[in-house]
């Protein structure tokens, strides 16, 4: 979006304006939706994660200053959203119901949630080409994944990045690097 | 080559080769009866902000008034001989300069209120029916939840 008609609308929605608040909404919700189905890889928990994104700008956005770094804003509510998801997942126990234990009405042995079923190449209809390179997403570490995503769906600078993931830049780059190294590699691209 | 370069030539790395995983890296889009129902929920979010942010502007100087009535109507009344605090004022004490004091001792809205809950223990107050110590130990009762609900503690 241009940065006057930005400034414009978000002058709007500071006043709680709907109108401009869907605005807002309708301009931002596809990237954002993009990341968090890429980080949590559910479309159910992806929605989720949306809209609570989205209404928490609604309730802050009284307290936004703008200094032309809006979208940094929004895609660090999405991604501290999506981060959250994925640690308290992570810590809460699995149980499958098809287990002995649980027809007998005991509870069984908790399990470790396995990251990569849980990623985006599962379930969000994708071609081979994209499931293969989420695949090879999923198998890296969850900042680099983030770093990797946030660049390509927030379209933000790499300092605003690391600003965001509060890590310095230079690791930011590293990170990055390493990632896209790994990747080419995984995808057996030269 | 000095280490910003050696930055910036990684970036530039980078960020030729992001693009170069083009639309693999897209997701689908959400499904539009989603964004329907979110577009509902975002709406009805602003406009109840907007209540809100109404409602407390129009409340605001009421908090003060409700508070400078409560500690008048308090005032008046003989305070309990082991209560310190309000036994402690003068009879014709500014209630204004109370509240200010008030508000500036306890910048915490549940404290506020505890604190001059404390003060006037009014159960350990005789009442005797139909007088007026009895009407006025009400009015301080029902001062006592509304100031409750206009400060939301």
């Amino acid at each position: 979006m241009e940065p006057v008609g930005l400034e414009r609308l978000l002058r709007r929605a500071r006043q709680h304006d709907p109108d401009a608040l869907q605005e807002l909404f309708d301009a931002y919700q596809r990237r954002v939706y993009g990341l968090v189905l890429r980080l949590t890889g559910s479309r159910h928990t992806a929605e989720d994660l949306v809209q609570e994104t989205f209404l928490r700008v609604v309730r802050r956005i009284g307290d936004y200053q703008h200094s032309g770094k809006f979208e940094a804003w929004l895609f660090r509510i999405a991604a501290n959203l999506a981060r959250d998801h994925a640690r308290r997942r992570a810590r809460r126990p699995v149980f499958s119901l098809g287990d002995e234990e649980a027809r007998r009405g005991e509870p069984s042995a908790p399990r470790v949630p396995d990251p990569r079923t849980n990623h985006p190449e599962h379930g969000i209809g994708l071609d081979e080409a994209s499931r293969r390179l989420h695949g090879c997403l999923s198998k890296l570490g969850e900042t680099d994944r983030e770093i990797i995503l946030l660049r390509h769906f927030s379209e933000l600078p790499f300092g605003e990045i690391a600003e965001l993931l509060e890590i310095p830049l230079g690791t930011a780059l590293a990170r990055a690097h390493r990632a896209m190294k790994r990747l080419k590699c995984e995808l057996g691209e030269p | 080559m000095s280490l910003n370069a050696n930055m910036r030539k990684i970036q530039d790395d980078i960020e030729r080769e992001i693009p170069k995983l083009g639309t693999r890296l897209d997701a689908p889009a959400m499904a539009d009866d989603s964004i329907r129902r979110m577009r509902h929920v975002i709406r009805a979010e602003a406009l109840r902000c907007t209540k809100r942010n109404a409602l407390r502007r129009a409340v605001r100087p009421w908090i003060g008034l409700a508070a400078a009535a409560l500690l008048a109507a308090a005032l008046k009344l003989p305070a309990p001989a082991r209560y310190e605090p309000f036994a402690a004022l003068e009879p014709d004490a500014d209630p204004n300069q109370v509240v200010s004091e008030w508000e500036a001792n306890y910048d915490d809205t549940s404290r506020r209120i505890t604190w001059l809950r404390a003060g006037w223990p009014m159960a350990d107050i005789e009442r005797v029916e139909g007088t007026d110590q009895d009407d006025a130990l009400d009015v301080i009762e029902d001062s006592f939840q509304q100031l409750e609900e206009l400060l939301g503690a």
